[in-house]
């Protein structure tokens, strides 16, 4: 987590390797300069290995929000090629 | 271009050997005739071109403008490019001097200027980011950096060797330096200094200054090694030197700004004299701006002899809290249009141990002596910035404080109430206190900052004789 982008990037590429992950959700704290920038460089670099990624931001509040809910259940059609209550 | 030229203070003679450079620039980077006409219009609506010394200053960021678009067409094999990195630009200049092949550029400001208030091109720089990392809305990223990552996206600068910048106020510099060298391949170096101060050392910055000298001594190492060459102390000193001159013709300029009633040229020009500060100077660019600034005082002297102002006399006079606009000049016509005088800006100022040098710990050291700078307003804790921004307001006997601060910026963002709070009460004087990005003209709103001012003259009682 607080390592520079690439070896971040290289250690959650062996994670997605290692469990088989399909899907990214990338969460993080409203206004932190450091994982919104960072956010951009995984979702371009997990594009081209074909693994989709959702950012969620939110301010440590409660994020079971409708809009929240929405946006997951997008995400799982989108990872599992249908729609998420299939 | 003729025209434009001189509009831009050019000579004659100048105009037959530069047209040439500087149309192949504007060309680089998109800037159409019909630009060039915006261009010419914006100068004539928004500067004082009836003075030798504004055309002068703007025709030095012209061909500093011109110098980092061409630098690979004109042989430079090296280039760094330097953003958020004070202290860089005498860096760059000891090395320039003595390397014929290295370019440092420093490109925000002047492109800030040139594309931005002079030819209103800087919003495509700002979505050139956007598109990256850099985000806009309501937690929006600073407009300083976009700059820094837009030209390099759009290429309206050479691709560099190197970049550098410096983590003093910013966390997003600081990521965004990484993601440079990240994504576009271009490696980073990066210097820093602490921010854990203490009130109770103020005015003293003895540790942060150390800290400093340290780090970009090992920043300087750094980049010699990249570029094959050697950084000695010895070229620092010189350069120091040279910039006494070109500092004390800015001090002069900036005295009579504070103490003229009326102000003796409108407040869009002080960041004309702020992006000059910020060029890391080739050989012989030095004097030509230390020239430009001695024509410039002495028209404003004369205008000060005569009552001659921008504002009504007995306008309103406030301090600035950050600088004024970067790329857009309509913000301080406003002001000025309204009967407020911009006097100053906080960052001019810095605890008396800073402005004589009293704080060198290391006076054989020549970074120590450039990391004076951390004695400013700007580099201060909280408790320091206010104190500055009191005495300012006394020694200045000021009206009141316009706090536009930069909201991209935690740092700023964060003490705006504070200084608002400590002002009203210590001072009995008003604050106007309102967020906008102090780089990206899409702040702009015309209604609501005409309101704004209006009322925030009404609440100083003052409006002048005009």
């Amino acid at each position: 987590m607080r390592s520079s982008t690439v070896p971040r990037f290289e250690y959650v590429s062996r994670l997605i390797r290692d469990f088989r992950v399909q899907g990214v959700i990338w969460y993080e704290l409203l206004g932190c300069e450091f994982y919104d920038q960072d956010a951009f460089f995984f979702e371009n670099r997990l594009r081209d290995m074909g693994i989709p990624m959702l950012v969620i931001e939110s301010n440590y509040d409660d994020v079971r929000s409708g809009s929240v809910r929405t946006r997951l259940e997008a995400f799982l059609e989108v990872v599992q090629g249908g729609p998420a209550d299939a | 271009m003729r025209e434009f030229l001189e509009l831009c203070g050019y000579e004659p003679s100048e105009i037959e050997t530069e047209s040439a450079r500087v149309s192949a620039a504007l060309a680089r980077v998109g800037v159409t005739e019909e630009d060039l006409a915006t261009g010419k219009r914006r100068l004539a609506t928004y500067y004082d071109l009836e003075l030798v010394g504004v055309r002068k200053v703007l025709g030095l960021l012209l061909k500093e403008f011109t110098n980092i678009v061409l630098a690979r067409d004109e042989g430079y094999d090296r280039v760094a490019f330097s953003f958020m990195a004070p202290g860089c630009q005498l860096l760059g200049a000891a090395i320039m001097e003595n390397y014929d092949g290295v370019a440092w550029v420093e490109a925000d400001y002047t492109f800030l200027i040139v594309l931005g208030a002079v030819f209103n091109k800087a919003a495509a720089v700002m979505e050139a980011a956007e598109k990256l990392w850099l985000k806009t809305g309501g937690v929006g990223h600073c407009g300083n950096v976009k700059t820094a990552v837009g030209l390099l996206a759009l290429g309206l600068v050479p691709k560099p060797d190197l970049v550098i910048s410096s983590g003093f106020l910013c966390e997003t510099s600081v990521k965004t330096v990484g993601l440079i060298q990240d994504w576009f391949g271009i490696p980073a170096l990066y210097y820093d200094t602490w921010q854990d101060r203490e009130l109770r050392e103020y005015p003293y910055a003895g540790r942060a200054t150390s800290f400093y000298a340290k780090s970009m001594r090992r920043l300087a190492g750094q980049v010699g090694e990249r570029f094959g060459i050697d950084v000695t102390d010895d070229m620092l000193w010189r350069v120091m030197e040279q910039r006494k001159d070109f500092a004390a013709a800015m001090g002069r300029v900036n005295d009579l700004m504070r103490h003229g009633d009326p102000i003796p040229m409108r407040s869009t020009h002080v960041n004309l004299l702020g992006a000059l500060e910020s060029i890391p100077c080739r050989p012989g660019q030095l004097a030509e701006m230390t020239a430009a600034l001695d024509t410039l005082h002495d028209e404003l002297l004369d205008r000060t002899s005569k009552g001659i102002g921008a504002t009504p006399k007995g306008a309103a006079r406030v301090l600035s809290i950050l600088p004024c606009h970067h790329s857009d000049p309509r913000w301080e016509d406003l002001a000025n249009q309204l009967g407020v005088a911009i006097v100053a800006s906080d960052f001019e100022f810095a605890s008396s141990l800073g402005a004589d040098r009293a704080g060198v710990i290391d006076p054989d050291d020549p970074y120590d002596v450039i990391g004076q700078h951390m004695h400013g307003a700007a580099q201060q804790i909280l408790g320091g910035r206010v104190a500055l921004i009191l005495d300012a307001c006394r020694e200045l006997h000021l009206d009141g404080v316009l706090n536009h601060y930069h909201v991209g910026c935690r740092y700023v963002a964060g003490d705006a109430m504070t200084i608002k709070n400590v002002v009203t009460r210590e001072l009995g004087i008003p604050v106007l206190t309102f967020e906008w990005d102090n780089f990206d003209p899409r702040s702009y709103n015309h209604e609501q900052y005409k309101a704004n001012l209006e009322t925030f003259v009404g609440m100083m009682g003052t409006g002048g004789e005009g």
